[in-house]
């Protein structure tokens, strides 16, 4: 009954925030900006020309009545036009978002594979070598420019050593000569249903370097919170009565300690999805990854704002939907959090 | 948890990793206040083009090169350094100005206050951070100052969020329920008694994000939504000189990227040894 009662309460809890999302970000693109409708038109509109579009695209009614088209549009799942491009968002993005998915996805795993054990040591052996050389690279892991990092990445396993390609999705041989049949639109899924191997190889090599920078940072926080919520374990009372009971140090470590310890570390996935799309949107454009980044700092510079607004709504949902499943995971598994 | 000054920064001086990262940032921090005294470039600093010395690499005359208009980008990095410092002290600040009386509120007072002033920071934080501040800096347009605000305005939940929670604890205190019974007001209390007891957490966070702030802004800064030509801040050299990098002219973008990877680890660095030093429950060994 707990159960059932938490996740009706996250549930709603989520449902409002999305209404609050809508608002706000209505706010952002309606109410802020001078003049909509002047952007536009482009360049040195006349006024006529603005009066025209400000019709067409309804910024002649009132703030109520706008927000209601809007909402109405977002709930048939019409995302708008790019005033750029003029072409229909909804098509821009399912070619754009799963490009960056993966990408988000390849990161925030090499963060949790990497980050959590190393956490778990460092809080197991405190002040010990480790214990140092894991703060440092922690904190170097959130200190780090991403967009930097990974210009140094493409000049170190591209232009000195040549392991690794310098930027996109995949090789242009790859493209011509053993094409990737798209379904899903992630590309080492796709080819693995297919069973085109040389094209997986082709994007698992393109995917390596932008997924290996944009896990810096996630990385960092993971080791940080695992770290953490270690130390904080072992200074438990339970700890130090089995401690007093003469219980191996290992069995201590990593049969009681642990499993205690990587609850709290879930909500660490969250995190890390939040920060791997923050770095996605400055990567992209230096990988030349075709995601939703690169889509955006594009929209970015043509003040393309329908593309800016509708991207922060997709990736926001999905950033909602994460925590909305890692509270459920957390739920299930542990009790105690169903009574908060 | 209140800051006993002398103990605790005693404690902070004995923390080598803080040290060091104190006195890096002073250095950073006086190179940003004294740029025009300590480089002949000085305009070219400020963006005056100088074609003559186009593309030189690091030597002699110019220790970290120039750029494409043939800046010297020593001078370059310290007035960025006015700008990217700002920009981060400026952002904490103001997101601290603005989510400690709203959080104070909300654990004060409780209630419905709580709830809606909870259920809105709910909303700023369910977006991807970055995100929002992209669509409100595009929204104001492309300046320093938007910027400033645009990653603020995202920022100041996490403080209201903190804010509130300290509250809560304090609020339970015998000495508040002593001031309320003699008829002190509210506000008096709230001023009086709350902050002051619930600043040195705020404190700490403020340090932590200080770094994570420039961060940010040399995000906004590195797509154009930042500081503007001619002006330079970190992010924006960054970015004027990413088409060179690989083509052999790596000195553009690799320095403001040091310095801005440094000064984020000191701020980190000085941020942990704040907190141990703040707390002495962190001090022991375990």
């Amino acid at each position: 009954m707990a159960l059932l009662s938490f996740l009706l309460r996250r549930l709603g809890l989520s449902i409002f925030v999305f209404i609050g999302v809508l608002i706000l970000t209505f706010i952002v693109s309606r109410v802020i900006p001078s003049n909509p409708a002047a952007l536009y038109a482009g360049a040195r509109p006349r006024p006529e020309q603005v009066a025209e579009i400000e019709k067409k695209l309804g910024l002649d009614k009132p703030l109520s009545e706008q927000f209601r088209v809007y909402v109405d549009d977002l709930l048939n799942g019409d995302l708008g036009e790019s005033y750029h491009s003029r072409r229909s968002i909804n098509t821009d993005l399912s070619i754009f978002l799963p490009a960056t998915l993966e990408l988000v996805i390849a990161a925030v795993l090499i963060a949790l594979v990497f980050g959590i054990p190393i956490g778990v040591l460092a809080g197991a052996y405190p002040r010990s070598v480790f214990d140092y050389a894991t703060r440092f690279v922690a904190i170097a892991g959130v200190s780090v420019p991403s967009f930097w990092l990974a210009l140094i990445a493409q000049s170190i396993f591209f232009s000195q050593l040549g392991w690794l390609p310098l930027g996109s999705r995949i090789s242009r041989d790859a493209t011509l000569f053993y094409p990737i049949a798209a379904q899903t639109g992630f590309y080492l899924i796709d080819a693995a249903i297919s069973g085109n191997w040389k094209a997986w190889l082709d994007a698992a090599r393109h995917l390596i370097l932008p997924a290996l920078v944009l896990s810096a940072y996630p990385l960092g926080i993971t080791i940080r919170m695992t770290q953490a919520s270690m130390l904080e374990v072992l200074a438990e009372p339970y700890v130090a009565a089995a401690r007093a009971a003469g219980l191996p140090r290992r069995v201590i470590l990593f049969k009681l300690a642990l499993k205690n310890a990587v609850m709290p570390a879930l909500t660490v996935v969250g995190l890390s999805f939040a920060y791997s799309i923050t770095g996605a949107f400055l990567v992209e454009t230096i990988f030349s990854w075709p995601g939703v980044g690169k889509y955006v700092t594009e929209a970015v510079l043509n003040v393309d704002f329908p593309v800016i607004i509708a991207v922060s709504l997709v990736v926001t949902l999905f950033y909602i939907l994460v925590n909305l499943l890692v509270d459920v995971v957390q739920a299930l598994l542990d009790p105690r959090v169903r009574l908060v | 948890m209140r800051l006993e000054v002398g103990s605790s920064l005693w404690f902070l001086l004995r923390d080598r990793a803080a040290t060091i990262s104190m006195a890096f940032l002073i250095l950073v921090a006086l190179s940003a206040v004294f740029a025009p005294l300590l480089t002949p470039y000085a305009s070219q600093g400020m963006g005056e083009p100088n074609l003559t010395a186009k593309f030189q690499p690091p030597g002699i005359e110019h220790p970290f090169g120039a750029d494409g208009l043939g800046r010297d980008q020593a001078a370059r990095l310290m007035f960025g350094a006015r700008r990217s410092l700002s920009m981060g002290l400026l952002v904490v600040l103001i997101a601290i100005a603005i989510g400690t009386p709203l959080g104070m509120s909300a654990g004060y007072l409780g209630g419905w206050v709580d709830e809606a002033i909870m259920r809105v920071t709910d909303v700023f934080l369910a977006f991807p951070p970055l995100l929002l501040a992209i669509a409100i800096a595009a929204a104001l347009g492309a300046s320093y100052v938007n910027a400033v605000m645009a990653i603020a305005v995202t920022w100041w939940p996490w403080y209201a969020r903190l804010a509130r929670a300290q509250t809560r604890s304090v609020r339970e205190r015998a000495y508040i329920e002593a001031a309320r019974s003699i008829g002190v007001r509210h506000r008096v209390i709230i001023r009086r008694h709350i902050l002051p007891n619930i600043m040195t957490p705020i404190i700490v966070q403020g340090t932590l994000d200080v770094g994570t702030a420039i961060l940010v802004a040399a995000g906004l800064s590195f797509i154009g939504l930042g500081t503007q030509a001619p002006y330079a801040d970190w992010g924006v050299m960054i970015s004027d000189g990413r088409l060179f990098f690989l083509s052999g002219r790596w000195w553009m973008s690799t320095f403001p990227g040091l310095a801005i990877f440094l000064t984020a680890m000191a701020f980190n660095f000085l941020g942990d040894g704040v907190r141990m030093a703040a707390d002495p429950r962190l001090r022991r060994t375990l």
